[in-house]
């Protein structure tokens, strides 16, 4: 085989060794550095975001990666409505949809939405929803928010720890999407 | 998006059976391809039937034809004369639809000349024998031929050199052999195109053109039980030079359509795709020493990709070992479009991934039937490879140990949290993978074993086995079966059920994947595959015809939504050399 396959072999096995790495750890757990996600800091913007993204032909579905549960859409409750009136024999949002909103929201992408928080909602663009929602980028819903108006404002504020409970109810005021039922189901 | 990169490499037959048809004596020439000559001669990949005799001072032609699977593109003659120390070595040229050569006279001296046969593919790998150095061809060369003296296919044998002729020189040999048969000038004037400057002289048109150029077509398909269907169209050229270089340039297109459970499972419906994918590569290797060098981009809507890579080949121990050295490095930019087709720009959104890979090889001649080769290749991966559309779901504590092999679509969604965070892989990722090639002629049929085994940092293990055996059909045709069996272990990270501990705030699996490649698994395939040469009774490899199909069972261990995939893959080609 001579000196020149020795040779070879010796690097080969050095090439070997590049692989011989640790292997990656089974059990790392992570936290989230969260927004508010109580029932005055979160629940403006998760009503708004019932009512603007949350139908039953959108995000108001099990199947989604990003669910939104409210009175005008998917309820927690099986034996609830989509109806929010008492008098039509729904009811208000509860606290626990509320929540699952919540978890589901801040959940999607646990690292990007620390280091937004961290930043105090500086670059809140760095968050696919939000993203989404501006149409910054593809999603089936379209633009649905303009950087600065009501509901741009009310998702960042909370995102920047102080929610604008004011622009999170001007916001609500915005019509429903989609207005007319359609096949269009937003991702 | 992005499809799972699914490598639709055909299940291209690798074979090498191989036949020389001797330019000796006329009389002596079997049809069969038998040697014919006297005493014990080797056999081999090529056919191979050695001359009686030799004259000494006269340049002993070589012709070789082969009928093999493989792409020889360069054979060698290794002799060593009577007064020889070191064995020499002989490049032959095309010929007709062998390969000849003449032996210098110069090393044609009286006593037993040795030689032995190597086919070369254009990577470099011997792929072809007949005849060793322990065990060559051995033809005594005598002052006075008892019989016909020998020439090459068509032309007149060639004559005595002057006294005083040496080796390789080709001005004394040529001016000692004028009127050498018609195929044996041809090859001496693709020696002196070799030293000749380029650029256009008067009379090049009467010059052989000392490149072969090939082409072939392809269009493979791709189906599967989790509603993925695949459509390949591809083309490859290359050309071949004598003096060792070669050009090699590919395009296909890839055509996706998928509805696939990891789809379905996020309320998003079939989508399609196409994707384009370009290589290009060169080798130069005029003797045992060769370097190249490659590049490929492939595009889709949401993935970018761009690498190159260069190489060096060598060769030891008269071309029995030869060990390959290669550097790639690829960027490659992730992207993610919608259901309806928009796609986000990269600008807005994307992720980079960069990849080197250290290839080292070794491949060597076992015996004259046999070639073997050891193969390792290491990869390092940095980057976010996490698929921006795949999100993971989450249970509970008191769930996760409940959540069913295979759980449904609808069970999942039943069950799970609200959570269901992104994919989140390891940022980095070493891996390597040590490939063993056996191949060995016997009689009538090829075999062909492969062995690779791999292992990374994510702490995925796998085997993977295929063999093939090649059966010859005559002349005209190929037909095998093929085998494959894989085999691996899941990434240390991998659950079938990722728990959120939401009672304490945030607690999530810092990797989390739903990548069943990822997962434990096990692969049982097996096809056939068959390749009729359509060209001329004279060169029957001209034009190639070539189809496989192969059929595959993929059992999933420990996954959601599904627990198993049958798949089919078949490729049609048609090849020719132009």
């Amino acid at each position: 085989m001579g000196r020149g396959a020795i040779a070879v072999a010796a690097v080969l096995s050095g090439m070997g060794s590049l692989a011989g790495c640790s292997t990656v750890p089974s059990d790392l757990r992570i936290g989230i550095d969260a927004p508010d996600g109580s029932e005055q800091g979160f629940g403006p913007v998760a009503d708004y975001m019932d009512h603007r993204c949350g139908t039953l032909d959108c995000h108001g579905q099990v199947g989604r990666n990003l669910r939104i549960w409210g009175c005008e859409g998917m309820r927690l409750d099986p034996t609830d409505i989509p109806q929010c009136s008492r008098q039509l024999g729904g009811r208000a949002t509860t606290p626990a949809e509320h929540q699952a909103t919540y978890r589901s929201l801040v959940g999607l992408e646990p690292a990007v939405m620390s280091t937004v928080v961290a930043g105090h909602g500086e670059n809140p663009e760095l968050l696919t929803f939000v993203r989404k929602a501006r149409g910054t980028e593809t999603h089936k819903g379209g633009a649905l928010i303009t950087p600065g108006d009501a509901q741009d404002n009310c998702i960042t504020s909370w995102l920047a720890g102080s929610t604008n409970t004011m622009a999170c109810a001007t916001a609500i005021g915005f019509p429903m999407f989609p207005a007319l039922p359609t096949d269009a189901s937003a991702e | 998006m992005t499809f799972s990169r699914r490598k639709l490499a055909t299940a291209v037959a690798m074979a090498f059976t191989a036949s020389i048809v001797i330019a000796w004596p006329a009389s002596a020439r079997d049809r069969g391809g038998k040697p014919t000559a006297a005493g014990a001669q080797p056999s081999g990949d090529f056919t191979h039937a050695p001359a009686a005799e030799g004259q000494a001072n006269t340049p002993i032609p070589i012709y070789v034809e082969y009928a093999g699977g493989e792409q020889v593109t360069r054979v060698i003659v290794k002799y060593k004369g009577a007064q020889m120390e070191d064995w020499r070595r002989l490049d032959l040229k095309r010929l007709g639809v062998g390969w000849g050569g003449l032996i210098s006279c110069g090393d044609v001296v009286p006593g037993p000349m040795r030689y032995w046969v190597q086919g070369f593919d254009e990577g470099g790998d011997a792929v072809a024998t007949s005849g060793d150095p322990k065990d060559p061809f051995i033809v005594p060369i005598v002052d006075e031929l008892t019989g016909d003296a020998p020439h090459l296919p068509g032309g007149r044998p060639p004559r005595t050199c002057s006294k005083g002729g040496s080796r390789g020189d080709k001005g004394e040999e040529r001016a000692a052999s004028p009127d050498t048969g018609e195929d044996s000038e041809r090859l001496e004037r693709l020696d002196q195109t070799k030293k000749r400057p380029t650029g256009p002289h008067k009379g090049d048109e009467n010059l052989e053109d000392t490149a072969s150029e090939r082409a072939s077509i392809e269009l493979a398909g791709y189906n599967d039980s989790d509603h993925i269907t695949v459509v390949t169209p591809s083309v490859n050229m290359g050309i071949d030079n004598v003096s060792g270089a070669s050009l090699n340039a590919s395009y296909l297109v890839d055509v996706v359509s998928a509805a696939s459970v990891d789809i379905v499972s996020t309320a998003s419906r079939r989508w399609e795709e196409v994707r384009q994918a370009g290589t290009v590569s060169g080798l130069y290797k005029p003797h045992d020493f060769g370097v190249g060098v490659g590049g490929s981009v492939s595009s889709e809507p949401d993935y970018l990709s761009y690498g190159g890579y260069a190489l060096i080949v060598k060769d030891f121990d008269e071309k029995n070992w030869t060990a390959t050295f290669g550097f790639g490095a690829s960027h490659d930019t992730i992207g993610r479009c919608g259901i309806g087709g928009g796609c986000t720009p990269f600008s807005v959104f994307s992720r980079d991934l960069e990849r080197g890979a250290f290839n080292g090889g070794l491949a060597f001649v076992i015996d004259r039937i046999s070639l073997g080769s050891v193969t390792l290749d290491v990869v390092i991966e940095n980057g976010d490879q996490s698929k921006p559309y795949r999100y993971i779901p989450m249970f509970s504590p008191g769930v996760a140990p409940t959540v069913p092999k295979g759980a449904s679509i609808d069970w999942v969604n039943a069950n799970r949290l609200a959570e269901r965070p992104l994919e989140q892989l390891p940022l980095e990722r070493h891996r390597a993978a040590l490939t063993g090639r056996y191949a060995r002629r016997l009689d009538g049929s090829t075999l062909r074993l492969e062995e690779r085994f791999y292992d990374d940092d994510w702490g995925l293990v796998a085997s993977t086995t295929d063999a093939r055996w090649i059966f010859d059909l005559g002349t005209r045709f190929e037909v095998w079966p093929h085998a494959r069996f894989h085999a691996q272990t899941s990434v240390t990270f991998w659950q079938r059920a990722y728990v959120s501990e939401s009672s304490t705030g945030w607690n999530l699996p810092e990797y989390r994947t739903g990548d069943r490649e990822l997962g434990p698994l096990v692969t049982i395939g097996g096809g056939l595959g068959a390749r009729v040469y359509l060209g001329s009774d004279a060169n029957p490899q001209r034009w190639t015809l070539q189809l496989t199909w192969d059929g595959m069972y993929t059992s999933f261990l420990d996954d959601l939504y599904v627990t198993e995939r049958t798949a089919t893959l078949g490729a049609l080609t048609f090849q020719g050399q132009l």
